[in-house]
């Protein structure tokens, strides 16, 4: 194995041993190039996509911001997974040159497979899917991998892969209002002072300290989405997003979903789409 | 002597200017008025946007030493996309600092370009005012302007890898030659950030 991906054994030491479950966890070859490398990881029930990174580069949140794509997975090779896509764990912000951000992941990351696997009793299942995925540093490059993974028939004994895969899914942000300790997050569109149109987000009560919080949005159909603008209160966070339309040319519907994910709490909480309203809401500051 | 909470102001409104003349302005939206340029292709020809009053114009933003827009010409997409699009005009503005290392002299420039098929021409935007001015955010990124001049469509070129791609700027060029408006109008650009 390449000496260039020391770190995962420091990584695999610092996950939680205590998530290991009876279930065989398995991992298909490393696909390898001089930036990353990336594997099918999964069990009976789970799978996983595990990229491992050198330093410095990074592959993308499902919004990758202003560079770069989201891996894209592919398994119509494979009719035992049906409806196959990948859950984004919670991401961090790059910046990039002339004030430009993207949204990813460095040095190593599992992206959790949502799918319907087929069960096939008694005998091994042979998995195949086609990456397609880019990695970034200040240059990019896209990169297209054929994984393989082959799940045994029989549960052997407990394995690591198993217990990491049940990590990275334990980890994905937790749905708004899925605990009495996560705040309560509200959504409101306005006009700011000088006309131009402003989301607030603010997250009141919970019992979740913010180290040191960050808010992403997945792209939005009508609005670029500026930098968030964090304020801390005695009564919880409060963040405000410029919106800029993006389009002149059609009037702004009635009410718009936003999907948020709030990051830096002690654990990340994703709000599903919901809808906002913008119905009387006609101060538009137009570009300039 | 003016007033220190006047010089203060002054200089927080001097710094945020300063701060924004760098910084990719936000994205230019659909049905604005397509920023004006003038900008000269690898001969030295200077070329506006102004030359091409009342047709439809494609900009695409390039970098041959960009792997996803490489890509995209190996494969020929915008080449074919623009041959099937004879009404339209197609430019590509390269917005790649001199002193970056992507940066390509013309002569290099031409030859990736011939090797490519790429016969249209190829704009230099070194000091990415004009890749600022419209929000270019990767390469490639894609701009539709329509006769009138305005924005029609701001995007990606296709959906992306993968068998299932849809050619959005085929598609804005096709609904803007039969008098509709391109939809999707936005679509989120993809690939390698520009090298400003």
């Amino acid at each position: 194995m390449s000496s260039r991906f020391r770190l995962r054994a420091g990584l695999a030491l610092a996950l939680p041993l205590a998530a290991a479950t009876s279930a065989l966890g398995v991992a298909g070859p490393w696909v390898e190039n001089a930036e990353a490398r990336a594997r099918l990881i999964g069990d009976a029930t789970a799978l996983g996509l595990e990229f491992e990174l050198q330093p410095g580069w990074h592959v993308y949140w499902r919004n990758s911001g202003d560079a770069g794509y989201a891996p894209r997975l592919d398994f119509s090779a494979t009719p035992a997974i049906q409806d196959a896509r990948l859950l984004f764990p919670a991401p961090r912000r790059f910046d990039l040159a002339a004030g430009m951000v993207s949204f990813g992941y460095e040095r190593a990351v599992i992206y959790p497979i949502a799918a319907t696997i087929a069960p096939a009793p008694g005998t091994a299942l042979d998995l195949s899917a086609r990456l397609d995925y880019l990695v970034c540093r200040d240059e990019c490059i896209p990169h297209r991998a054929d994984l393989t993974l082959t799940i045994p028939a029989k549960a052997a004994s407990a394995d690591p892969e198993s217990a990491r895969l049940a990590a990275a899914r334990a980890a994905l942000p937790l749905p708004a209002g899925a605990t009495p300790e996560a705040p309560r997050v509200s959504l409101r569109v306005s006009p700011a002072a000088d006309g131009a149109l402003e989301l607030e987000l603010s997250a009141t009560g919970g019992g979740w300290r913010a180290a040191a919080p960050d808010l992403f949005f997945d792209s939005h159909p009508l609005f670029a989405l500026g930098r968030p603008q964090f304020q801390a209160s005695k009564s919880g966070l409060r963040f405000l997003i410029r919106l800029q339309p993006l389009d002149l040319t059609r009037p702004l519907p009635a009410t718009t979903d936003f999907a948020w994910t709030v990051t830096g709490l002690e654990r990340s909480v994703a709000g599903a789409p919901a809808p906002v309203a913008l119905a009387g809401i006609t101060s538009v500051v137009l570009p300039r | 002597m003016p007033s220190p909470v006047r010089s203060l102001r002054f200089l927080v409104l001097l710094v945020a200017m300063l701060a924004s003349s760098r910084v990719v302005r936000a994205d230019l939206a659909v049905g604005a008025l397509a920023p004006a340029f003038e900008l000269t292709d690898l001969d030295g020809k200077p070329v506006t946007l102004a030359d091409f009053r009342g047709k439809t114009v494609v900009l695409e933003w390039i970098n041959p030493n960009c792997p996803v827009s490489r890509g995209y010409a190996d494969r020929k997409v915008m080449v074919r996309t623009a041959a099937a699009h004879p009404e339209a005009v197609w430019l590509a503005i390269n917005s790649t600092a001199r002193k970056h290392g992507d940066y390509l002299a013309a002569a290099e420039h031409k030859a990736y370009d011939v090797k490519r098929g790429i016969a249209y021409p190829v704009l230099y935007d070194t000091s990415g005012e004009v890749g600022r001015a419209y929000g270019a955010k990767t390469t490639p990124h894609m701009f539709v302007i329509d006769e009138s001049g305005k924005v029609a469509y701001n995007g990606a070129i296709d959906s992306g890898p993968g068998a299932t791609s849809t050619n959005y700027v085929d598609a804005a060029l096709t609904a803007l030659a039969n008098g509709k408006r391109p939809d999707p109008a936005v679509t989120q650009p993809m690939g390698c950030s520009v090298k400003y």
